[in-house]
């Protein structure tokens, strides 16, 4: 019991706090302890207290932690839960489970073990972890709220070898800092940004490396991957069977892009204690192999390139969370993607090699206006370009005498709007997706992809069963269809033109509708309805026009 | 370029069981698109140490188009730990075929090793999502295989894919027994004399009809097993050695309740035999038997009674057991009796609607929802395993976009009371708007029901778990300041989520009641 009591003592410091109204539950304590040996190396020592409030809060009884099965050390965990009233029962072992922390990766060491308690309301939670961690280099984050609980008391201490200067940078809020202790308290449940400290360690010693600058980023990150883009003897000898006969560097650029972006995406990563992360397959292997993950093929790219004297940079983004690189925090560890800029006679090409649906030139929407940093020495943070996508739709209607609607659309989609159509005809889900989506029954699709040059045309017949409404002597029609989830910034140019049976005759139309993004307008012309509605590239929602009826009479 | 997407296809699948305990499978896949590539370029195969299963002699080769063979490195197999938790291990080899194309033949083989002999009896599939041009199963002397689902089971299987509520049994498969070492009438006796020894106790008694009775199981006894509080039966109570003590305690595991029914009802007067669901009457072994009912004799044939299944309304058996074959434990014998179904009156849904329509094109007002016989049951199971906020996030996605306050919920504990949940709903946007008038369509529920079978790539006809019916009632009072120029029921309709490709299988399963379906038209007042 005494080992528990002084085990547990951070457990003691806040376990009397007062928890605020409307929570469901209130974590009193997160703190993550990380000392830092000579090498690099760090234990870092994770604490947590949860109080549950409402049975709807107990999913909140539970913890994980990460770590590297090969290089790194689960060395303890262990959690508790006190009941109401009563002591604390510590619980089984048996009762934790240990995953690997990428499930989708073919090999990676890093693995996550978790526990999820059973803790009614009024009980609390806690728990300790400690883990081993080899770095490849000295920085450390920690984010003082992970959930949407609020939080009694968030507190990260540092312990760093002597004569390590520790550079200190906070977002979302700014902690009280005593030494190499950082605090927050009575933090409010889901703040508008998670409040979060970056530090960074400069070492008295040259075997690791310092990142004051982005350059020094660059640097450190080129030198990882600039000997895996070497063009060996295969690699040559792969990228000239490619260009064989091409005599633009456009051409050659267009052809070696496509090679590699048809490699598939497998990503098996070794020696991340030692930076694996960040280090690429050697060009040769992944030509080998046939596969490899984001860096790998973008590095085969560039040796393939260099092999017909085209020059090109590793680029280091943030596919997922283009928020976390900040330019005033110089790390490697904000980047989770690299791609390729290639230099070409046109200018910079940024490329996805492992996009498999985007034509060269083009960025996904993700990567798009991010922050990114070339892999060379000297460089620093910059942008991505913005490129919108472009629709270019036009849709032919007749309506029946007896309501029923057959359609035809004739589509050309540019940039991020044919990489996703490309993408649904891919997985075989496109006309099911439309069908779905659009409530018709499609009778007939028919693609053309200029892929990997842009440029999709889709040409699509369908049929709707009974789309018109009755209402006594009127009848209602809504005859556009909705608009699919676009892509990111896309234009939109959609002319429909419809043929009404001579019975149908329009009694009434919408009014125009127009805001500084969109505009739609429905003109009466020969008898027949023309439709017009465009959206420009901008993140303003789109205004649902297609719930715009258009009211008929039929003539007797 | 016109994209036309050839299928990949098995070449040979090939399973050899080897007694004691080994199973070594064969695969030669022909893949043929970019996309074949870019989904069967990783292979993944799970195994379980826990239950001493281990994977021997791993091969696996790319064979490109030229005929080139080209064996996956030792280093490049990958043994993964997918999930530990205390003694339990599921583990996987994966590994990336090398060089793939267009073109390309993966072949791969390996040794699966049970070390406490073959599981049987053994299902082993014999359709995969892919296309199988030639399946072989070798059985060694001793065992038997059972071919199910195909005609020609060996060579050109069509693919399968699962699809939701598709009818049981789609996927051909072959099972693997040991030759019945016993017949349908010594079982029978087995289960006889124990059903009958379990009865032999204190007599236990108390008044009402069958259905009271079964009623009164479900009710004055806790069902252990669907405790609430411990769905993994930790710290369970200890047994009730007879119907007598589960009648005394009060609680009880589904058997336990079964046993107290047939007592219950025998000291009625009624001839109680024991009763199970048999997978395979033409497989007379222990494994063919499922789920255990208690027969009491009718003047023609049996009732069927099962109150250890919590939450079924007088009638009703769980439904996974309607319509299947049950064997009757008679001391006479064995008799196959095919259990009844239940209808679309037992496990109805009322939904009924009163809203006020808005001027701005909202409505407003009070729905409330009434389920009975399996739709109910399934709720208040799906409850058990809810706090009260999750049931009203449940709630609130089968309403997406709506406003849901005010929520009511009553009858989930009681076994045979229908559900019915009451709550007031604000939907914006509701009503069409041209610039003269508002249309407010009647289907109301419709709205928020989404399809639930595209009938694009469905390839399997659709089977709902149970027979049931929907009957909505919706009324709309016309806003201020407006006039309701017209209502008028329309035609019918079919349900949203009816398959349209399988229109006899849907109303054979599904009735429809019309009432209230309109459209309401209304104009402003000048």
């Amino acid at each position: 019991m005494l080992a528990l009591l002084l085990l547990t003592s951070w457990f003691q410091e806040v376990a009397s706090a007062a928890s605020p109204m409307g929570a469901d539950a209130h974590v009193l304590l997160r703190e993550e302890s990380v000392i830092m040996d000579q090498t690099g190396r760090q234990t870092i020592t994770t604490r947590g207290v949860v109080r549950i409030l409402t049975p709807a809060g107990a999913h909140h009884a539970r913890a994980g932690v990460a770590y590297d099965s090969a290089a790194g050390q689960l060395l303890e965990f262990r959690a508790w839960v006190q009941a109401p009233g009563g002591e604390a029962d510590e619980i089984d072992p048996q009762e934790f489970v240990d995953r690997p922390l990428a499930p989708a990766e073919l090999h990676s060491p890093l693995r996550q073990r978790q526990i999820e308690a059973n803790a009614p309301p009024g009980s609390v939670f806690f728990y300790q972890s400690t883990v081993v961690a080899p770095a490849a280099f000295p920085q450390v984050e920690f984010e003082f709220q992970e959930s949407e609980l609020p939080v009694h008391l968030s507190r990260f201490r540092l312990s760093a070898p002597a004569g390590w200067e520790v550079q200190a940078i906070s977002f979302g809020s700014s902690p009280h800092r005593a030494g190499n202790t950082w605090e927050l308290r009575q933090l409010p449940a889901r703040p508008a940004q998670l409040p979060r400290l970056a530090l960074t360690l400069l070492p008295n010693q040259p075997a690791l490396p310092r990142f004051a600058t982005w350059s020094d980023v660059a640097g450190w990150l080129a030198t990882r991957s600039d000997a895996a883009a070497q063009p060996t003897p295969p690699v040559i000898a792969q990228a000239e069977s490619l260009t064989a006969g091409l005599t633009t560097p456009q051409q050659r650029i267009q052809a070696l892009a496509a090679y590699v972006q048809g490699l598939r995406y497998v990503a098996i990563n070794q020696n991340l204690g030692q930076g694996g992360g960040f280090t690429p397959a050697p060009a040769a292997t992944v030509l080998s192999r046939g596969y490899g993950d984001c860096k790998d093929k973008a590095t085969l790219l560039r040796a393939l390139l260099r092999a017909v004297n085209i020059n090109s940079w590793l680029v280091a983004t943030n596919s997922s969370d283009r928020a976390r690189v900040r330019p005033e925090w110089p790390s490697p560890r904000v980047f989770n993607h690299a791609i390729i800029a290639i230099e070409a006679p046109s200018g910079l090409l940024y490329f996805d090699p492992s996009d498999p649906h985007h034509a060269l030139g083009g960025l996904p929407p993700a990567l798009q206006g991010a922050p990114a940093l070339f892999l060379r020495s000297g460089a620093s943070l910059a942008m991505t370009p913005e490129q919108a996508g472009a629709i270019e739709r036009q849709i032919t209607l007749r309506l029946e005498h007896d309501g029923r609607v057959s359609g035809k659309i004739l589509e050309t989609a540019h940039g991020s709007a044919a990489a996703a159509t490309r993408a649904l005809v891919a997985a075989e889900m496109y006309d099911s997706y439309l069908s779905s989506r659009l409530g018709i029954q499609v009778t007939q699709l028919k693609i053309q992809d200029s892929f990997p040059e842009d440029g999709l045309h889709m040409y699509v017949e369908y049929e709707q069963a009974a789309p018109v409404a009755t209402a006594g002597p009127l009848h209602v029609w809504k005859p556009l269809l909705p608009w699919l989830e676009l892509p990111g910034p896309v234009a939109v140019n959609e002319t429909v033109t419809i043929e009404l049976h001579p019975r149908w005759i329009v009694e009434e139309m919408p009014e125009p509708v127009q805001s500084a993004s969109f505009s739609g307008a429905w003109f009466l012309e020969d008898g027949k309805l023309i439709i017009n509605r465009q959206l420009r590239p901008s993140s303003a929602g789109v205004i649902p026009v297609e719930r715009l009826p258009i009211v008929l009479r039929q003539e007797r | 370029m016109l994209l036309l997407l050839a299928l990949a296809e098995v070449l040979f699948w090939g399973t050899e069981i080897q007694l004691p305990g080994q199973l070594t499978h064969t695969v030669r896949l022909q893949l043929n698109t970019p996309a074949d590539v870019a989904r069967y370029g990783v292979v993944t195969v799970p195994y379980s140490p826990t239950r001493g299963q281990t994977l021997l002699g791993l091969r696996a080769a790319t064979v490109l188009p030229n005929g080139h063979r080209l064996p996956v490195p030792a280093e490049a197999i990958f043994d993964t730990a997918v999930v530990k938790r205390g003694d339990h291990e599921q583990r996987t080899l994966s590994w990336a075929f090398s060089a793939l194309e267009p073109g390309a033949v993966v072949e791969y083989e390996y040794t699966e090793c049970h070390a406490d002999g073959l599981p049987l009896p053994l299902r082993l599939p014999l359709q995969r999502e892919l296309p199988v041009r030639s399946r072989e199963v070798t059985v060694p002397a001793g065992l038997l295989a059972h071919y199910r689902n195909c005609q020609n089971c060996r060579t050109h299987l069509p693919a399968y894919r699962e699809e939701p509520d598709a009818p049981a049994g789609g996927l051909a498969i072959v099972e693997i027994t040991l030759p019945p070492e016993t017949t349908w009438s010594a079982l029978a006796a087995e289960l006889a004399a124990r059903f009958e020894a379990e009865l032999a106790s204190a007599p236990v008694a108390a008044p009402g009809d069958l259905e009271t009775l079964a009623e009164l199981c479900r009710t004055r006894i806790q069902n252990v097993l669907y405790r609430t509080d411990n769905l993994t039966l930790r710290g369970a109570p200890e047994p009730n050695p007879t119907p007598a003590d589960t009648w005394r305690r009060g609680y009880g595991t589904p058997h336990e309740i079964n046993l107290l029914f047939a007592a219950l009802a025998r000291a009625a007067g009624h001839q109680v035999f024991y009763a199970q669901v048999v997978n395979r009457p033409d497989l007379p072994d222990p494994s063919q038997l499922q789920s255990e009912l208690i027969a009491v004799r009718q003047p023609h044939g049996y009732a069927f009674f099962n109150p250890g299944v919590p939450y079924l309304s007088a009638g009703l058996l769980d439904f996974d057991e309607e319509g299947r074959t049950a064997l009757v434990a008679t001391p006479a014998g064995p008799e196959f009796v095919t259990l009844p179904r239940s209808s679309t009156c037992q496990n109805r849904t009322e939904r009924t609607a009163h809203l006020l329509a808005q001027p701005d094109g909202s409505v407003h007002g009070a729905i409330t929802l009434t389920y009975s016989g399996h739709a109910a049951a399934l709720r208040k199971r799906r409850a058990e395993r809810q706090s009260p906020a999750e049931r009203l996030a449940a709630l609130r996605q089968e309403f997406p976009g709506a406003l849901i306050e005010n929520v009511e919920i009553e009858n989930l504990a009681l076994p045979a009371a229908p559900v019915r949940i009451r709550f007031q709903v604000t939907v914006s946007d509701y009503a069409d708007r041209s610039p003269r008038r508002l249309f407010f369509p009647g289907r109301f529920f419709a709205r928020f029901a989404s399809t639930r079978y595209p009938a694009a790539g469905r390839t399997q006809p659709v089977e709902f778990p149970f027979a049931f019916s929907v009957h909505d009632t919706v009324t709309l009072v016309a806003p201020s300041g407006h006039q309701r120029v017209f209502h008028r029921g329309l035609e019918q309709e079919r349900l949203r989520y009816s398959p349209a490709e399988f229109p006899e299988l849907y109303q054979k399963w599904v009735t429809f009641e019309d009432a209230g379906r309109e459209v309401f038209l209304m104009e402003r007042l000048p």
